[in-house]
């Protein structure tokens, strides 16, 4: 049911942002857009800035300035974000990281929860995998296989936001403590790790999964959102949090506002968003770089983000 | 094996004019970019990427490579003209390479980093092309416990790096520790250490490390000779004149061929660090130039000397090639420049990964091709920028000071865009003219800053996977024991070789009081 | 390494800076002991602060074994030379490229009095003017003689950076320049 409402609110957010075109006219925005990724250039997320900053104009009528500012796990570009003015020209690609590393701090220098959603533009599919022919290649076999306590604990290695959809799902289960989680700084060293069989099991993103699929089981999909077609091709049928009936972890990448921005201008924001996601060249870039567009506009993505946060408050521990 | 349609199609995609333009213009502003103390081949690669959006596969891998290969070794002409690293990487390099610029053989030192650099980078890209399976292959045993050993036994190679006076070089190397551990813990991501600043939640950066230690150290230094020695600035800056000169001391071919050791150390340990992710040029640097130093005491590297020039340069270009070995394999990216390079391929539609070889071969062929030819565009480019970066070390220091104080502002700056940085670089720059006077040497705090952190991290996972079992940890598997092993060999020669280099340091010292005593009489 | 000159004071001596050392060691220790995360313990039985009291431990050892070693009554050649102003001019030095970073990029380090100062001088954010200022400055205090071919060399230099760095396609803070350039972003 999960699933039903975040695409339903999707589905109404596209529908708004295709067929609104009366805040185009307004003369918001009236300058530059300042882009602010909170990291250094070359990440996953300046990527994305990168591509969707190359048609701005186009959409905007005024350009994407994109500015890193990273640093302290996304946290210092957060900060420089609210020390702009709240005129809804600056805005910053948030993922979950600087959002970690606030409710991580003990003095973080913002409230991750005091912040206004523009838009959500992805949302990443924490996918778990396993090698091939283990009693715990699959979701059933593996829940199977850690409610027999007579089995070792199995460890799972991945970075800390993308460990915490499997968490998640099986701290709903009450199997959290029949499995030891192994934080990586990046994916890299933990599939390093996986495939030279140091650890069990390591929990990816869609498009190290898709390359995995051909040797490796695709365990579970620890969000509520399906695999695009491609990745679907890849791996098959892979269950997701929707399906096995659990409470999802979908891990965003969204445009962030400042929290005192007007109301109006963090929806046309959402709304251009949608319009600049549609355009046929970002959609081609982001489709090679593997990755997946979710558009969600500012209403849909501020409910989804109260819930995400929830989450990942309640699952953090596991970590401490 | 070799698919020769596809070899030929990725020939004539690279030799055309349009791709080779592109190896040139990536190069130029490679070596220019590394040159610039702070600007790394990461940002160089990362502002560029967006350009190769409309480029065709050939135009874009050379551009974007041709920059990698610029740049690591770009960082090596600033290390030696101004003893200001252009990038991490060259900081090892800073040790022989401005000794030798400060004796008048800035040319010789920078010819030996180039060639140093090119050579190999050529034969590392050589052993990536035919043995990359391999290679991943073998990368994949180490471990959390494997590479925990491996960075003790790194670790260990501080002994050679630490300097006359030992307990400096090992004040240095926990301040290393020290600063290491301020950031995130390794399991937890609590912050730590962090003087309840939030800002440095994430640890201290290299760049701005490197660059306070190094440059500012070095400038500061700069300064107060230049107001100590007041009568000394005319004629100081007469002989800074002259190092450049056409008739500059060149390199021979004999010079070249007598580094054949500290090139091939190079080679290996940089080909070795490279395709283990995570580590990264500035380790392979370091180790190499490390280990060049205690296998052949009676070079005296460290005093100047080509071959450490060599060792460290080598090894930093050397993981060039074999960086991409975990991309091309599995497609993994193993460092942030690998990752670049794999979303270029992407975005031409050539996803990394095992089958590449199968799916696309024209662009694994081009790819390789262009690894191979950007060395010897490198090798051109490279070395005429080095006369003309060169040419700025004619400057007075009173015109060059500012100049590089200034970059470095704006180097530890652009890094990242972090205010913060240029704190941490300011703060770094203090200590790095306390480190000078008291001649604690910088090698080991690099190193540990370097490598404490990855140990730490790997000996805490490891535990964590084997449920708090020390034993189990520590003893992991074969290659665990036998790098356990060669720690404990290590300590036990590098302890008997130190003995033996206290006494001949004694001796030296010894003759040259003897020396300096005459040349006073005489005076 | 060292020169024995007896003529060198106590304090320039490794066993007098190692003494000072030894003092900082124990503020750095003391003020870690009084510090609540060093004994937080972690899920692998750590504690956070184990590292950073095994460094700052190492640290106290080997300063120790300067203060008492075979070297203690050598001063480095550098340590001898350097007088009190010497270290008040190095400081100097890198507060100038402080006050010059803070004006050039219109840092203001989430300080309001910082801010506060910033908005009352023209100017700041201006790469290319502070720049230039610094530059010039610099060389000038340094010595460069007559003070013109200190701000030429400041002019041209300032400008080749900036020309590099838009060439590149790094931000450098807008400049007044830049804007009539039209390349500088809003």
């Amino acid at each position: 049911m999960k699933l039903m409402k975040l695409t339903a609110l999707a589905a109404m957010g596209a529908s708004l942002a295709f067929a609104a075109p009366a805040f185009a006219d307004s003369d918001y925005p009236s300058g530059t857009i300042k882009t602010i990724v909170p990291f250094g250039a070359g990440g996953g997320t300046d990527r994305w800035a990168r591509v969707m900053s190359s048609v701005g104009f186009d959409v905007f009528g005024h350009g994407m300035h994109v500015q890193n500012r990273g640093g302290a796990g996304g946290t210092i570009g957060w900060k420089y974000m609210m020390d702009q003015k709240a005129d809804g020209h600056a805005i910053l690609m948030a993922s979950p990281t600087p959002v970690m590393a606030a409710l991580i701090e003990k003095n973080p220098p913002y409230d991750p929860a005091k912040v206004r959603i523009a838009a959500y533009y992805s949302v990443m599919k924490p996918t778990l995998v396993a090698p091939k022919g283990k009693p715990y290649s699959t979701w059933a076999g593996l829940v199977a296989y850690l409610k027999d306590d007579s089995n070792k604990k199995l460890t799972i290695g991945g970075t800390m936001t993308q460990l915490l959809g499997p968490a998640s799902l099986l701290a709903q289960l009450g199997l959290e403590k029949r499995v030891i989680l192994v934080p990586y700084s990046g994916t890299g060293k933990a599939v390093n790790d996986y495939l030279g069989g140091h650890i069990a099991m390591v929990n990816v993103t869609t498009s190290t999964a898709v390359g995995l699929a051909d040797k490796n089981a695709i365990v579970v999909n620890a969000s509520s959102l399906e695999y695009n077609k491609k990745a679907k091709a890849a791996m098959g049928d892979v269950p997701n949090a929707t399906t096995l009936g659990l409470t999802p972890f979908n891990p965003p990448r969204f445009v962030a506002m400042h929290p005192d921005t007007p109301d109006e201008q963090v929806v046309a924001m959402g709304v251009k968003m949608g319009e600049l996601l549609n355009t046929k060249s970002v959609k081609r870039l982001i489709g090679k770089l593997g990755e997946d567009i979710v558009y969600m506009d500012s209403a849909a993505s501020e409910a989804a983000y109260k819930e995400v946060l929830a989450e990942a408050q309640k699952y953090l521990p596991l970590f401490q | 094996m070799i698919n020769m349609d596809a070899l030929y199609e990725a020939i004539a995609l690279v030799f055309t004019w349009h791709t080779l333009m592109w190896i040139a213009i990536g190069v130029t502003i490679g070596v220019g970019v590394g040159a610039m103390p702070g600007l790394t081949a990461t940002t160089g690669i990362a502002l560029m990427l967006p350009l190769t959006f409309t480029m065709d596969q050939a135009a874009a891998l050379g551009l974007l490579i041709g920059l990698y290969k610029g740049a690591i070794y770009g960082g090596s002409i600033s290390a030696i003209s101004f003893a200001t690293p252009g990038t991490s990487e060259a900081a090892a390099t800073v040790f022989d390479g401005h000794k030798l610029m400060t004796r008048g053989k800035g040319k010789k030192a920078l010819l030996i980093a180039l060639y140093a650099s090119v050579t190999a980078d050529f034969l590392s890209d050589v052993i990536t092309i035919m043995i990359a399976p391999m290679l991943a292959l073998v990368a994949l045993k180490f471990g959390p416990s494997e590479r925990f050993w491996l960075m003790v036994l790194a670790v260990c190679l501080l002994g050679a790096l630490s300097g006359s006076h030992f307990a400096k070089g090992m004040l240095s190397a926990a301040m290393g520790l020290f600063i290491g551990t301020i950031g995130a813990d390794p399991v937890s991501s609590v912050p730590r250490n962090t003087f309840d600043l939030w800002w440095l939640g994430e640890g201290i950066h290299l760049i701005p490390l490197v660059v306070g230690i190094f440059a500012m150290g070095a400038m500061l230094e700069k300064i107060v000779e230049m107001s100590t020695v007041k009568q000394k600035v005319q004629r100081l800056g007469g002989t800074v004149k002259g190092l450049f000169s056409m008739g500059g001391e060149g390199l021979s071919l004999k010079e070249y061929l007598s580094c054949w050791k500290e090139m091939s150390i190079g080679l290996g340990v940089g080909t070795f660090v490279g395709m283990l992710p995570g580590l990264g040029s500035t380790v392979g640097a370091f180790l190499s130039y490390g280990i060049a130093k205690q296998a052949s005491p009676e070079k005296k590297i460290g005093t100047g000397k080509i071959e450490g020039v060599a060792a460290a340069e080598a090894g930093n270009n050397a993981t060039v090639g074999p960086t991409l070995v975990p991309l091309l394999a599995f497609g993994i990216p193993g460092s942030a420049v690998a990752a670049l390079i794999g979303a270029a391929l992407m975005l031409q539609g050539a996803t990394p990964g095992p089958r590449m070889f199968e799916l696309f071969p024209t662009v694994i062929y081009s790819l390789f091709l262009i690894l191979i030819l950007g060395n010897f565009f490198n090798l051109g480019i490279g070395r005429v920028f080095a006369f003309v970066y060169a040419k700025l070390g004619e400057l007075p220091p009173q015109v060059l000071v500012p100049i590089v104080m200034g970059m470095a502002v704006i180097g530890a700056y652009s890094y990242a865009n972090n205010e913060w940085d240029v704190l941490v670089m300011l703060v770094f720059g203090i200590i790095g003219l306390f480190m000078r006077t008291f001649r604690i040497p910088e090698a080991p705090l690099i190193i540990t800053f370097l490598l404490a952190p990855q140990a730490e991290e790997n000996l805490r996972r490891g535990l964590l996977i084997n449920e708090g079992d020390w034993v189990a940890t520590l003893m992991n598997s074969p290659l665990a024991i036998g790098l356990a092993i060669a720690v404990v060999a290590l300590t036990y020669i590098s302890t008997r070789m130190r003995i033996s280099e206290r006494m001949t340091e004694i001796a030296d010292d010894a003759e040259a009081a003897e020396a300096e005593a005459k040349a006073e009489k005489t005076s | 390494m060292a020169s024995s000159d007896r003529s060198v004071g106590w304090l320039r001596t490794n066993q007098g800076v190692a003494a000072c050392l030894v003092v900082a060691m124990l503020a750095l220790l003391g003020y870690l002991l009084s510090q609540d995360w060093v004994y937080q313990q972690q899920r692998d039985g750590f504690r956070l602060g184990f590292f950073t009291m095994v460094s700052a431990l190492v640290m106290l050892v080997c300063v120790g074994f300067t203060l008492i070693g075979k070297q203690k009554d050598q001063a480095t050649p550098e340590m001898a030379r350097m007088r009190g102003s010497d270290w008040l001019r190095g400081i100097a030095a890198l507060l100038t490229m402080l006050v010059y970073y803070v004006l050039a990029w219109d840092a203001h380090f989430s300080q309001d009095w910082v801010r506060a100062i910033l908005d009352v001088i023209p100017f700041t954010g201006d790469f290319l003017i502070w720049t230039v200022v610094f530059l010039t400055m610099g060389m000038a205090v340094l010595g460069v003689r007559p003070i013109t071919s200190a701000i030429t060399a400041g002019v041209i230099v300032s400008f080749v950076i900036f020309g590099l760095f838009l060439l590149i396609g790094i931000d450098l803070p807008q400049s007044v320049i830049g804007q009539l350039l039209g390349t500088s972003a809003a």
